[in-house]
């Protein structure tokens, strides 16, 4: 099945989901006042529309990254944009809202230090000293940025 | 108003204004760069610290970080494509598009003499016509602003990158995540799932650095995963920092004046600010050139003059009325009623000196705004010889703490990290995630704006179309909504008859 098609599909069970949730919000008591539901059924009705014209688009072909030729005749090679494997984008994905979940619990430098560590050793670093030892300066220098040197907050963790 | 001047001159330019001045630019440049921080921070930071200064040295302080900080978002925007302040949001389209080519230094040089510029435009209109604008501005009330921000939601055909359906459902995203949290009219709580920390809603800052920033780091710690066995990699191009040229200079003027007047008028009325101005300015940009979206300096330097453009407009209310643009003038004006000013029409004629004083303080800041920016120029460019995992890992640890310090919110680190999460689904096939940042950014304002124009006119429609500034602007938005059917059919008909 064509990528158009499955986000189209995706899009139109969503609108139906959050239609239901907006049939569930109260009514207004203002006299000409359209009410809490009014705005998000707009647009969800929008949304079903273009979602079936989506429907019905076909899927576009990757473009060729062309060259780039200056004013001056130069020629610039253009960074091409690389489509890497879903399954590990998901993997670091993955690793990353752990790692945000344990900021919950651990607090933003041990969190943060581990997250990081793990993320990149995934990607093919050491995992000590270099991964471990970049994470841990990292994290600490942002840490001593905001939390000791401009007072903002960083996040505290539940447990410690 | 010579005399005017000259008074306000002996006030504005004295050493101790001068160096609260340039420390204002400074630390407000320095706040907008950072992804993490916003100037309006620094300017909250600030006010405490003001309290033992003269009245002008406060001001001309907090107005260096205004004026800095509408300029300085531009550095991160074009270096590392992550927008500083939701002002440089439009600046990160055609900017970190030309960083990708290897022109980083020329569209970060674009961008400042592109913003300096529209501040300078700004405080011409501001010191030549600030009191008829300002009458003009306050006659906005709500189906006014429905219509203007409607028109420039209707932008996203401009941002849509190819494929307008894409463009407009996600800009449609970007509307839906506005209704969450508390009913701006009633107060009601709109799909919180009984949360309290949806109460406030999904916050820009979060989903902008979310899905700018991350969806960058994944795919560049992919990139460094398939490299593993080469070795560290560098930056392949030495990027150089240039200043345009003059012909440049030449080249980029109409667009440079469009966009300082779009700014300083959308700037004027109260409660719109930077983020639809910029929209704005990018899409006339667009319009006049169509290669711009791929990297074209009309691209940087539209947002760029725009949002600086504002600085001037947002003072325009704010002095001749009392009424503050946005945040950052809100902030202000507290910080002018803290030091015994209040700002509106008595103010000219009660201090009409220390008017004149700010108004040059204003050039002044420019003019320092446009120097620390130039000579920083070849030490910012010099990010991009980090090699880019490691730059990356950096940004990642700063997202979280961006994404926190706004509300010191944990909710917003969740929501930064689903906002990246669809942020890479959607670059991935093919959807252009700047309409969902605009429809994030208009949302809740156009909502607003609509339910109180209904609740003026007793449920009745018409008030859209019989008020004239409403009607115009909602007849362009229509016509640009149109004009990528239209305009093929049009042509094709043209075609057919020749």
């Amino acid at each position: 099945m064509k990528h158009n098609r499955i986000i189209a599909l995706i899009l139109l069970a969503f609108v139906i989901w959050w239609g239901f949730l907006t049939t569930r919000l109260p009514e207004t008591t203002m006299i000409g006042e359209p009410g809490p539901k009014f705005f998000p059924s707009v647009i969800l009705l929008l949304m079903a529309v273009f979602s079936v014209i989506l429907f019905f688009i076909k899927d576009e072909k990757k473009q060729e990254t062309p060259e780039l030729i200056m004013e001056d005749g130069e020629k610039i090679e253009i960074e091409e944009e690389e489509t890497h494997p879903m399954k590990s984008a998901l993997k670091l994905f993955a690793v990353f809202l752990a790692g945000i979940i344990l900021v919950y619990f651990v607090g933003f430098s041990i969190g943060m230090i581990i997250c990081l560590t793990v993320m990149l050793w995934m990607i093919g670093w050491k995992i000590f000293p270099r991964a471990f030892l970049f994470s841990a300066s990292v994290t600490l220098i942002v840490y001593f940025l905001f939390d000791w040197l401009m007072r903002i907050p960083l996040p505290a963790g539940r447990l410690f | 108003m010579l005399e005017l001047f000259a008074q306000g001159m002996s006030i504005a330019i004295t050493v101790e204004n001068l160096i609260f001045m340039f420390l204002g630019c400074i630390l407000g440049i320095v706040f907008s760069a950072i992804p993490a921080l916003t100037f309006s921070t620094a300017l909250i930071l600030l006010i405490p610290l003001t309290f033992g200064l003269s009245p002008v040295a406060a001001i001309s302080v907090l107005l260096g970080v205004f004026a800095g900080g509408m300029t300085g978002g531009s550095i991160s925007s074009v270096l590392l494509g992550i927008p500083g302040t939701p002002s440089a949001a439009a600046t990160v389209i055609d900017g970190y598009a030309m960083t990708k080519k290897g022109q980083g230094g020329k569209a970060l040089g674009v961008a400042i003499y592109s913003s300096i510029f529209g501040g300078l435009v700004s405080l011409a209109v501001l010191i030549l016509v600030a009191q008829p604008i300002a009458g003009i501005a306050i006659k906005f009330g709500p189906p006014e602003m429905f219509a203007l921000v409607v028109f420039g939601l209707s932008t996203i055909v401009g941002l849509s990158e190819g494929s307008v359906v894409k463009g407009l459902l996600s800009g449609l995203v970007g509307l839906l995540l506005c209704t969450i949290g508390l009913d701006p009219v009633m107060g009601m709580q709109r799909y919180t799932f009984g949360m309290s920390n949806l109460m406030i809603g999904v916050g820009l800052m979060p989903v902008m650095i979310g899905m700018f920033a991350l969806p960058e780091v994944i795919d560049s710690f992919l990139t460094a995963s398939k490299n593993r066995n080469k070795p560290l990699e560098k930056n392949k191009k030495k990027v150089k920092a240039s200043f345009p040229s003059l012909r440049e200079m030449r080249k980029l003027f109409p667009t440079n004046l469009k966009a300082s007047i779009i700014g300083t008028l959308v700037g004027a009325i109260p409660g719109t600010g930077g983020p639809i101005a910029v929209f704005m300015a990018y899409d006339v940009a667009k319009k006049s050139n169509p290669k711009v979206g791929t990297g074209e300096i009309d691209g940087v330097a539209a947002p760029e003059s725009a949002n600086n453009g504002v600085t001037g407009g947002a003072l325009i209310p704010l002095l001749t009325l009392g009424i503050p643009g946005d945040s950052a003038t809100a902030i202000m004006l507290g910080a002018l009623m803290i030091h015994g000013l209040v700002p509106g029409p008595l103010l000219f004629r009660d201090n009409g000196p220390l008017v004149y004083a700010i108004f040059i303080s204003l050039f002044i800041i420019n003019l320092m705004v446009l120097a620390i920016q130039f000579g920083g120029m070849k030490l910012f460019v010099k990010v991009l010889d980090i090699p880019k995992a490691n730059l990356m890992a950096m940004i990642l640890v700063v997202s979280v703490v961006g994404a926190f310090a706004v509300n010191l919110n944990y909710a917003d680190i969740v929501i930064m990290f689903a906002a990246g999460f669809l942020g890479y689904l959607m670059k991935r096939y093919g959807f252009p995630v700047v309409p969902l940042i605009l429809g994030l950014v208009l949302g809740g304002i156009i909502e607003d704006n609509f339910r109180k124009s209904l609740v003026f006119s007793d449920g009745s429609y018409s008030i859209f179309l019989t008020n004239p500034f409403a009607l115009v602007f909602l007849t362009l938005a229509v016509v640009m909504l149109l004009a990528p059917t239209v305009k093929p059919w049009l042509a094709a008909r043209k075609a057919k008859k020749a």
